[in-house]
C-alpha cells in the first residue's frame, strides 16, 4: 500500500529514512574499515576517510587461513560453542520446564540463586576457575573451557527456556496426557516441538557467547593447538608488532559461521508457531 | 462404553473448597450436563473426572473399574477442550492419529479411523493443514475428531462450544447430540449455557458452590426446581421471586401479598403451618385472564412480534411476564394475570428449598 498525497507524510517518510540511513552508516563504518584494512597492503590500516584499500590483496587472508595450527583453532572454537549450546539446552530443558510447571520446595529459593549467579560477570571467576580446572587436570582442554562457559549458559538457557514454556498453554500437555501420553512424552512431543523456536534461538545466543567469548579463553588456554579464535586473533595483534591486516582478515574469517548460523536459524527466529493451537 | 459413577467426590486448593461431596450416576451410554455458573466448580469436577485433578477424597468408577487413582491415560477416555487443544505442530491427520500412535495402532487402523472420523465430520478437505491454518469452526470439528478417532469409554467436553459464534454453536449443538446418539458412548458435557444444558442432556446436574443442587432429566428439573438457585438458573427470562405469606387452604394453599392470590398446587406445598416464603413464578407460566390472582401494573413492554415480554411490578416487586404478540398493553396499565397451581413455586425464606410435600 502506498501512501502519498499529504505533504506531512512525506515530510515523514524523509525524516524517518534520513535517521535509518544515519544509522546504518554508523553501524557500518567500522565494519567496512575492517574489510578494507583486510584487504590492504601492509600491516598498519590506511589513513583515509574513505575504507577503500588502496593496494587491494588477499595476502592477509592466506596468511591467516594457512597458518598451521588455524584450522585446528577454528574446530576448537566451533566445538567449544556446539557443546556449550548443547550442555546448556539439555541441562536448562527439564529445570525451566519443572520451574514453568510445577510447584515445589525451593522453587523460589532456587530461581533467586540462578538469578544471583547472572549478576557477577564472568572474568570475577576467572582465578578461582583457573584453579579449579588445574586441580582437574583441565587447564588447556576443551572439556575445560565447556565446563566454565556451561556455568552461564545454563541459568540464562533457563531464564530463557522457562519464559518459552510459561507461554505454552498447559491444555496442549493435558490434551496429550488425555489422548495417551506419559507427562515425559507430552513433554516431549508436543511442548519440545511447540517451543522449538525459543530453543533455537536460545542454543544460538549460547553458541555465540561460547564463540565469541575472549578473557576465560585466554586465561585458560595457553598451549597454541588449544586456543580459540578469538585468542588466536589477540595474538596477531601483540606489544611489539601489530598485524592490523591478519587481525582484519582473522576477524572476518570468524564471523562467517556466525553469519552463517543466522541466516540459517532466521525461520525459527519469527516465533509464532504456537498460534493456532489454542484458539486464537 | 461405560456407566460413571462418583461418589464423595472433595477438592480443595489451599483454602478453598471447590467441590464438596459430590455424587453423580451417568448411566452407560448417557449424556450428561454439569451446568452452574462460573465458579461452582464444574470444571474441576470434569478435570477429576479426566485424572488431570486428584480428588482429596471419593471415589470414580466408570464401569466396574475403580479409576479414582489412574493416570489420565489409563482411563480411557477423550476431552474436547474448550481451547481445543489442538498440537500446533501437527497437522490434522496427525493430530488424528496422534492417541492412536501413542497406543501403538496398527498403520492400517488409524487410516481407517481417520477416513472415518474425516468423513463423519467432513475434514477430509483438512487433513494436511496446521492448526493455525482453520477457521474456529474447523478447529472445534477437529478437537471433536481427535476424541472419536480414539472410541474412548467415555467422553469429556469441557465448554467446548463457547469459543464460536451464536449461529455457528447453534449448529454444533445439533451436531454433538447427533454424533452421540449414533456413537452411543458415554459423554459429560460442562457448560454454564443453559440452552446447551436443556437441549443436550439425558441427565442435567445444576452445581452450586461446589455441590450437585438438583440432578435429573432436564425438563424434570425446570419444571420442578428443587431449590431457588436452580430455578432462577434455568429458564429465560429467569423466574420472578416474590416475597408472599403462604395460607392454608381445605385443599391445598393460596399464596398472598399485595397484588397477588394465587392457588398453590398440593404438590407444591407440604403440610406445614405456613408463613413468610417466597412465590417462584416463570415469565412464560402466565396467562392473561380477567378473574386472575396477579395485577401487574405494566411499566415497560418489549414487543419482538411473536411474543412480548411485560416488565411491570406486582405491589412495588418487579415482576416479568411473557405476553402474547398481539397483546399490546400500554405502559401504566394494569393486567390480571392467572398462574395454574402446579406452576406457583414455593421457597422457603431463608433455605431457599422448595417446600415440596414429603420432603
Amino acid at each position: 500500500m502506498t501512501r502519498r498525497g499529504r505533504p506531512s507524510d512525506t515530510l515523514e517518510a524523509v525524516l524517518v529514512h534520513a535517521c535509518i540511513i544515519l544509522a546504518v552508516c554508523f553501524s557500518l563504518y567500522p565494519v567496512l574499515w575492517v574489510l578494507s584494512t583486510a584487504f590492504s597492503a601492509g600491516t598498519a590500516p590506511e589513513r583515509s576517510i574513505l575504507p577503500l584499500p588502496s593496494t587491494p590483496t588477499t595476502a592477509h587472508l592466506v596468511e591467516v587461513v594457512g597458518a598451521p595450527s588455524f584450522w585446528r583453532q577454528a574446530l576448537n572454537s566451533v566445538s567449544v560453542a556446539l557443546a556449550t549450546a548443547l550442555v546448556g539446552i539439555a541441562i536448562a530443558l527439564p529445570t525451566a520446564y519443572a520451574l514453568s510447571r510445577f510447584s515445589f520446595v525451593g522453587r523460589q529459593a532456587g530461581v533467586r540463586v540462578l538469578l544471583a549467579t547472572q549478576m557477577f560477570p564472568m572474568v570475577a571467576s576467572a582465578v578461582p576457575l583457573y584453579i579449579v580446572l588445574e586441580t582437574l587436570n583441565l587447564l588447556d582442554t576443551r572439556t575445560g573451557l565447556v565446563v566454565c562457559y556451561a556455568t552461564t549458559s545454563v541459568p540464562f538457557a533457563i531464564f530463557q527456556l522457562r519464559g518459552a514454556f510459561d507461554t505454552i498453554p498447559k491444555d496442549l500437555e493435558e490434551a496429550a496426557m488425555v489422548d495417551g501420553a506419559t507427562r515425559l512424552q507430552a513433554f516431549v512431543r508436543v511442548v519440545l516441538p511447540a517451543a522449538r523456536p525459543a530453543i533455537a534461538v536460545t542454543a544460538l545466543f549460547a553458541f555465540m557467547s561460547a564463540y565469541n567469548e575472549f578473557i576465560l579463553a585466554a586465561t585458560i588456554l595457553g598451549k597454541e593447538e588449544a586456543l580459540t579464535l578469538p585468542v588466536v586473533l589477540q595474538r596477531f595483534v601483540g606489544e611489539h608488532d601489530a598485524a592490523w591486516g591478519k587481525f582484519a582478515a582473522g576477524s572476518i574469517v570468524v564471523s562467517l559461521p556466525v553469519m552463517a548460523l543466522f541466516y540459517v536459524a532466521q525461520r525459527h527466529l519469527v516465533s509464532g508457531l504456537t498460534a493456532g493451537g489454542v484458539k486464537g | 462404553m461405560a456407566r460413571v459413577t462418583l461418589r464423595g467426590i472433595e477438592k480443595r486448593f489451599g483454602d478453598t473448597v471447590v467441590l464438596q461431596g459430590v455424587d453423580i450416576d451417568v448411566p452407560d451410554g448417557g449424556f450428561a450436563v454439569l451446568v452452574g455458573p462460573s465458579g461452582c466448580g464444574k470444571s474441576t469436577l470434569l478435570r477429576v473426572i479426566a485424572g488431570l485433578e486428584r480428588c482429596d477424597s471419593g471415589a470414580l468408577r466408570f464401569g466396574d473399574r475403580d479409576v479414582t487413582d489412574l493416570e489420565p491415560r489409563d482411563r480411557d477416555i477423550a476431552m474436547v477442550f474448550q481451547s481445543y487443544a489442538l498440537y500446533p505442530h501437527l497437522t490434522v491427520r496427525k493430530n488424528l492419529a496422534f492417541g492412536l500412535e501413542l497406543k501403538k495402532t496398527p498403520r492400517s487402523e488409524i487410516d481407517s479411523r481417520i477416513a472415518e472420523v474425516s468423513l463423519m465430520l467432513g475434514l477430509e478437505p483438512l487433513l494436511d493443514r496446521l492448526p493455525r491454518q482453520l477457521s474456529g469452526g474447523q478447529r472445534q470439528r477437529v478437537a471433536m475428531g481427535r476424541a472419536i478417532a480414539r472410541r474412548p469409554a467415555l467422553f469429556l467436553f469441557d465448554e467446548p462450544l463457547s469459543n464460536l459464534d451464536a449461529a455457528l454453536r447453534a449448529q454444533v449443538r445439533v451436531d454433538i447430540r447427533k454424533l452421540h446418539d449414533r456413537l452411543a458412548a458415554t459423554s459429560i458435557y460442562v457448560t454454564h449455557d443453559q440452552v446447551e444444558a436443556m437441549t443436550l442432556a439425558d441427565v442435567l446436574f445444576v452445581l452450586n458452590r461446589g455441590r450437585v443442587e438438583q440432578a435429573g432429566p432436564p425438563l424434570e428439573v425446570f419444571a420442578r426446581p428443587r431449590t431457588r438457585f436452580v430455578a432462577a438458573f434455568l429458564g429465560s427470562p429467569a423466574m420472578n421471586f416474590l416475597p408472599a405469606r403462604l395460607e392454608r387452604a381445605e385443599r391445598g394453599a393460596r399464596v398472598v401479598r399485595d397484588g397477588l392470590a394465587l392457588d398453590v398446587a398440593p404438590t407444591n406445598v407440604d403440610d406445614g403451618t405456613g408463613g413468610e416464603v417466597v412465590v417462584g413464578i416463570r415469565p412464560h407460566d402466565v396467562v392473561p385472564a380477567e378473574s386472575g390472582g396477579i395485577a401487574a401494573r405494566i411499566e415497560v413492554l418489549e414487543a419482538l412480534g411473536t411474543e412480548s415480554f411485560a416488565h411491570a411490578r406486582v405491589g412495588a416487586e418487579p415482576f416479568v411476564a411473557r405476553l402474547d404478540g398481539q397483546l399490546r398493553p400500554a405502559a401504566g396499565d394494569v393486567l390480571r394475570l392467572d398462574v395454574a397451581p402446579e406452576h406457583v413455586h414455593v421457597f422457603d425464606v431463608a433455605t431457599g428449598r422448595a417446600l415440596w410435600a414429603g420432603e
